[in-house]
């Protein structure tokens, strides 16, 4: 150590000359430095974690990368209010797809997450919905219900309505769920379970959907 | 030849038991300046006797492609927003409100892409920025980020100063991500090499660690929650090879130095003061020569500690922040727990109570679920170790540090009270574990041969197999091991026309 500068020099000047005067990240800097200066001997290692710090400490990026915008604060919910209606479109042709891989879906779940769910009733146009349940976690519930299908083979897509029939507002929990270019944010999803595959299944509300495109 | 090499081993090892006093046996052991590691002789083990190159470049073969093989099964998913999703319905109050996507409840946007970030690892993208401004900026308050701001603001803020600008801040905590990897498999073989063992059995430590999931399960991670046992594998490195060589000043400085920065990397600082103490005590007990030496040893490390803490408070209350332990009382906790044993001693009802911040008697049945997740991991790195302790009884210090730094990874979830078991915790066990795996297969094949050889490699690729087999179990195992996590069957996600299959 006696042989080179004093470790703290660069920062000390850095700090002095108003060059950087961020005194955490000199601070780290300084101690990274010292750290390396004790445990390396080596004249040629030594004398480039010299040349690496003095650049660290003087140079900074400018402008600096910067930080994703955000697009979205998804935090509140969409309300249904009384007597309205949501519609969903789910497209599910991947059940048919994955039969011979996962096996028979012969019935499904729909998922809804958000606040005071038991004033909804859903209704899917090509299935069936039963056992329709409400439980409540902390603030939030959560609704689940069965979803069949008819016939004997899974439709390619399904439209899954959510009507408030009672006169409180309900609340669907929204959320950054992406994929691509595209913001699936409601919490309203289909999942199918087979001893050998789980399929997950986001849709789009229309109205939302119809604004966006 | 072969017949002859180990009839010298074993004449070795009896004159070890027997002909010599306990003090000259820890004294191989020996971390303090009187035994300096470049002294102890290597174990001239049969394992590198026979075809030494051949076997390492083998293995060398292997390391490389284990990292391939992590990179491809880890990168491109951002495995600690998928853990917390709505398909796992995360039972958990800290999720409340927050679990549909993903603990994430905001789009951001870079350029034509868009994406969603987990609540808990966007501020270290700040704290990254912050470290760029040359004047003096406003650090993040998240708390949980100040606690390991180091590896999560800091390093990364000098990738981003090496890429001049062109470096995203996102990609700069990815990249430190990999380095911390790969440092963490270069140190898994200094280790071994430190501690006298020969190059091959170094490699097989470091194929071992190359698979670790607590590094894979991060590729993509933002918050670096395992640096704290990185850094605590590279002070067993320094300790064992560096530390003997220095200076007493040099060693007062290195420590300052070292608390400081650990002090903000998830708890590294705790670590390296544990394994100080414990090694310090140990050797003190075992040998009286060089008991001054480990007590000047501990003392400069808890000074050390002491002046880097509040080194730290001092930088951390000038900018505003506030570290996470701080919003815990563990005077409480500790009164608590002893008012829990003196009613338990005296016979008294303890409902209502706890010990450890853990209601009743639960911090046992939680830290015993925990052990279990630990095992399952990878058992073949539990069960080597607890069944060649003898071979491995010349490393009592590395088989006292397994249980004592397994549970002071714990520590966290006694502070927190949480049931919730995140294997980044066991971390620093799990490096010991995995450094005492490669040491008794490179013990077993000098034992028994040529049996010894067949069990080596079996054991070697054991670990490695349990560590690299099953990607989503590990996923499911290092995010608390629930059965929520369906791993058992394929994961298909589908939006509109795009389809993700996880596993």
């Amino acid at each position: 150590m006696s042989r080179t500068t004093h470790p703290k020099v660069p920062a000390i000047v850095a700090w002095g000359t108003g060059q950087n005067v961020n005194l955490f990240y000199l601070v780290e800097l300084s101690c990274t430095y010292i750290a390396l200066l004790i445990l390396i001997h080596q004249p040629s290692f030594r004398f480039g974690i010299f040349i690496l710090v003095l650049f660290f400490v003087f140079y900074s990026p400018n402008p600096a990368p910067s930080r994703p915008a955000v697009r979205e604060v998804l935090t509140e919910g969409l309300v249904v209010l009384p007597n309205t209606q949501q519609t969903y479109r789910f497209l599910v042709n991947g059940l048919a797809d994955r039969q011979t891989e996962c096996g028979l879906f012969q019935h499904g779940e729909v998922h809804i997450q958000g606040e005071n769910l038991t004033s909804l009733k859903l209704q899917a146009d090509r299935g069936w919905i039963s056992q329709q349940e409400v439980k409540r976690f902390y603030r939030e519930s959560r609704l689940k219900a069965r979803l069949e299908f008819p016939g004997q083979f899974p439709p390619k897509e399904l439209r899954l309505v959510l009507l408030n029939s009672q006169q409180d507002q309900a609340i669907v929990r929204r959320g950054a769920e992406i994929s691509g270019s595209t913001i699936y944010p409601d919490a309203v999803y289909l999942v199918f379970v087979t001893d050998r595959c789980v399929l997950v299944f986001h849709g789009r509300n229309e109205i939302t959907a119809d604004a966006g495109s | 030849m072969a017949g002859t090499k180990l009839q010298q081993m074993l004449e070795a090892e009896i004159k070890s038991l027997i002909g010599t006093s306990m003090g000259k046996l820890w004294q191989v052991a020996s971390t303090s300046g009187i035994v300096p590691f470049v002294t102890v002789p290597s174990r001239d083990l049969p394992l590198s006797a026979s075809s030494p190159r051949i076997m390492q470049g083998t293995v060398f073969a292997l390391i490389i492609l284990l990292a391939a093989w992590n990179i491809v099964s880890y990168l491109g998913t951002d495995w600690e927003l998928l853990f917390s999703k709505h398909y796992f319905y995360l039972p958990y109050k800290q999720y409340a409100g927050n679990y549909y996507v993903g603990y994430a409840q905001t789009v951001f946007s870079d350029g034509d892409r868009i994406f969603a970030i987990h609540k808990e690892a966007f501020p270290s993208l700040n704290q990254v920025h912050s470290f760029l401004d040359t004047n003096d900026p406003v650090y993040d308050q998240n708390a949980q980020s100040v606690d390991r701001i180091y590896t999560s603001g800091f390093l990364p803020s000098l990738i981003a100063r090496l890429g001049g600008g062109h470096v995203g801040l996102q990609t700069s905590i990815e990249v430190i991500n990999i380095l911390l990897w790969l440092a963490s498999i270069l140190l898994t073989y200094l280790v071994i090499r430190a501690w006298s063992f020969d190059q091959l059995t170094a490699l097989a430590g470091a194929a071992i660690a190359t698979g670790f999931p607590v590094y894979s399960l991060m590729f993509t991670s933002l918050k670096t929650q395992y640096a704290g046992a990185t850094l605590f594998l590279g002070w067993l490195y320094i300790d064992r090879a560096i530390w003997p060589r220095l200076t007493a000043p040099e060693r007062i400085v290195l420590l300052l130095v070292t608390f400081t920065v650990s002090m903000v990397t998830a708890g590294a600082a705790y670590f390296i003061l544990a394994y100080i103490t414990i090694r310090c005590l140990f050797m003190a007990a075992v040998t009286r020569s060089i008991r001054a030496d480990q007590f000047f040893d501990l003392f400069a490390a808890i000074a050390a500690f002491v002046i880097g803490k509040l080194v730290n408070d001092m930088l951390v209350a000038h900018y505003h922040l506030q570290s996470t332990l701080t919003q815990y009382r563990l005077d409480k906790t500790v009164n608590e727990t002893v008012d829990f044993i003196l009613a338990a001693l005296s016979g008294q009802d303890t409902a209502g109570m706890k010990l450890l911040n853990f209601p009743g008697y639960s911090f046992f049945t939680t830290m015993m679920t925990f052990v279990g997740n630990f095992v399952s991991a990878n058992p073949v790195i539990v069960v080597v170790p607890l069944l060649g302790i003898w071979l491995l009884r010349q490393q009592p210090l590395l088989l006292i540090l397994v249980p004592i730094m397994f549970l002071l990874g714990q520590a966290i979830s006694v502070l927190y009270g949480w049931d919730w078991y995140y294997a980044y915790a066991s971390a620093p066990a799990t490096h010991i574990l995995i450094v005492l795996t490669a040491m008794a297969a490179s013990l077993v094949f000098g034992w028994w041969r040529p049996v010894g050889s067949v069990l080596a490699a079996i054991i070697i690729f054991g670990a490695v197999y349990f560590f690299n087999a099953d990607p989503p179990s590990n996923f499911k195992n290092y995010y608390g091991n629930l059965s929520i996590y369906t791993v058992d069957r394929h994961l298909y996600v589908y939006h509109d026309y795009d389809m993700t299959k996880y596993w």
